[in-house]
């Protein structure tokens, strides 16, 4: 007995093929894959540019200065002057065009006196811009010695202290949040 | 009768057609898929990370035999072929513990590619690895803004690395009218010519203290001054302002630095051996701001500078007293007697200029900014 059953399958299946196949072509020509075999390259760059950047502008720039431009910033609550070093350090290239990288810098450090002693604090020290929650970040940070009373502002560069009690050197730990544009 | 034996035989290859079809197409479109995981990109950021790492983090090496640093093995332009061989390893870092701080001497040897050959010389030395990659390696420093490469241009497709770096450079003092004056340097006496010394404490400044063991330098690598591998620089300024002392003063237009010797004082020795350095390290004059060198004797008006090559003290033992002795007399042009009453630099009342790590005497090292990068492929 003849009907028309088959042809209707024929045609649907045509059509469903088509589909399949115009979604596979989309995902596979999609411009970004997102693998992990990518993404740790990318990291990796980013982390050890951020470490460097950190780490040399942790060194004192002579022998005599003794003191290097981080402690300084931190020191001083010098958070513009950190923003401009930091950024130079972290976009310079050999050649003539910048690179994009944005940061968002935090320091961390354990209240060394006073009715709050112990306690772990963070403050923000600058960030070149908000991060979304979109951004893929990477993490780095320095250690940095700093003396926690400063002379040039005239009080406790924490703010738990109070009438130069925490005046010495203590570790602050500079966190660093790093993201392409 | 008819049955439906024949639809299903044109289903079977319709749908046998579009399986075929998608399927060469899937399979197309399969090893694009993995592109960003092929091995060549991976392999070219990591050997891009590693020689990023030796050259950024490594002071190179040398064949164990041989003990002068690998940047001055070419230096004898006799024997430059045996000392291009002595070297293993490129690497610019000041010392193993100083990753990040660069050496001058390295960097200015490393990016001289009439010295070492592109790309051979450095993808046995730096690059490393069987297959034969390319690379261009760069740095830029910030205070000259100065970029110094090396390697070809860069594809599309390449590995690459960056590294923050600091450019150590050299120290220099400048021995001024107001030290002149303060520290007695023009107080001579009346003799017929006047003697400067300038002591080079190479054990202090190694190894600060020498009862410290010298196995064990107490100061930072990164701003050291290595007597032996370091550039001296020496200007001694207003000398044409430098007031008298004594009286009574004949002043005359012009003195003149006639010669200049070199000693060595060995540790816990009085004695005084004179330096012989290799003829390929020199010491350079240059008289009131010419940028031209000239050669002793020279007459001086205002001013005069000495600068020696890294390596032109190479000689010395790391615990020896480097004395630089500059003699001076007078041009005289009114025919009197051309040595009585001038003032000029004379330490013999003073004490040797010590050329050290206090900052007021010597302009200590100073670390520029700089940037490094490698692009392999």
């Amino acid at each position: 007995m003849v009907n028309r059953d088959a042809q209707l399958y024929t045609i649907e299946g045509i059509a469903a093929s088509l589909i399949i196949l115009l979604t596979a072509y989309i995902v596979l020509n999609s411009t970004s894959i997102y693998t992990p075999g990518d993404s740790h390259i990318n990291d990796m760059q980013l982390e050890v540019i951020g470490s460097d950047a950190l780490s040399m502008m942790n060194t004192p720039v002579n022998g005599s200065a003794g003191t290097s431009a981080l402690q300084a910033v931190i020191e001083n609550n010098d958070s513009a002057g950190f923003n401009t070093i930091f950024s130079n350090i972290l976009n310079n290239r050999t050649g003539a065009t910048p690179d994009t990288i944005q940061f968002l810098a935090n320091v961390t450090y354990v209240v060394p006196a006073g009715p709050n002693t112990g306690n772990v604090n963070t403050y923000r020290l600058n960030a070149s811009r908000l991060l979304y929650g979109g951004e893929h970040a990477v993490r780095v940070s320095q250690w940095v010695i700093v003396d926690t009373y400063s002379p040039a502002l005239g009080h406790d560069i924490f703010p738990e202290c109070v009438f130069a009690q925490c005046r010495g050197k203590h570790a602050a730990l500079v966190e660093v949040l790093l993201w392409r544009d | 009768m008819t049955d439906d034996a024949a639809i299903l035989s044109v289903d079977f290859l319709v749908g046998f057609t579009i399986f075929l079809v998608s399927f060469i197409w899937i399979a197309n479109l399969v090893p694009g898929l993995f592109l960003g995981l092929s091995a060549s990109t991976i392999d070219y950021n990591a050997v891009a990370y590693r020689t990023g790492v030796i050259l950024a983090e490594d002071p190179g090496a040398t064949v164990p035999t041989v003990f002068t640093p690998w940047e001055f093995q070419t230096a004898n332009p006799l024997t430059a072929t045996t000392g291009k061989n002595n070297v293993v390893r490129f690497g610019l870092a000041k010392s193993k513990s100083t990753p990040g701080v660069l050496d001058l001497n390295k960097v200015n040897s490393f990016f001289n590619t009439t010295l070492w050959s592109y790309p051979d010389d450095y993808r046995t030395r730096a690059v490393f690895g069987d297959y034969p990659y390319r690379f261009n390696i760069s740095l830029r420093t910030f205070n000259d803004n100065m970029t110094r490469f090396v390697g070809d241009l860069i594809p599309d497709n390449y590995g690459f690395i960056r590294r923050e770096v600091k450019v150590a450079g050299w120290s220099n003092a400048t021995i001024d009218q107001t030290m002149i004056s303060n520290r007695g340097y023009n107080n001579t006496e009346n003799v017929t010519f006047n003697l400067f010394t300038i002591a080079i404490n190479s054990s202090e400044l190694n190894y600060d203290n020498i009862s410290t063991p010298l196995l064990d330098p107490s100061r930072d690598p990164a701003y050291r001054i290595d007597p032996e591998w370091a550039e001296f620089m020496i200007n001694i300024t207003g000398l044409d302002k430098s007031p008298p002392r004594m009286a009574p003063v004949i002043r005359f237009d012009d003195i003149n630095l006639s010669s200049v010797a070199f000693y060595r004082q060995p540790y816990g020795s009085s004695q005084f051996i004179g330096i012989t350095p290799p003829p390929w390290f020199q010491c350079r004059y240059y008289n009131d701001g010419n940028s031209t060198p000239v050669t002793l004797p020279v007459e001086i008006k205002y001013n005069v500078s000495m600068v020696c090559d890294p390596g032109f003290f190479s000689g010395v033992a790391p615990d020896n007293i480097i004395f630089i002795n500059m003699t001076y007399g007078a041009v005289d042009p009114t025919g009197a007697n051309p040595n009585y009453g001038i003032q000029f630099l004379n330490s013999s009342s003073s004490g040797p200029f010590q050329y050290d790590y206090n900052a007021t005497n010597v302009t200590q090292p100073y670390l520029e900014d700089g940037v490094l990068e490698v692009a392999v492929w």
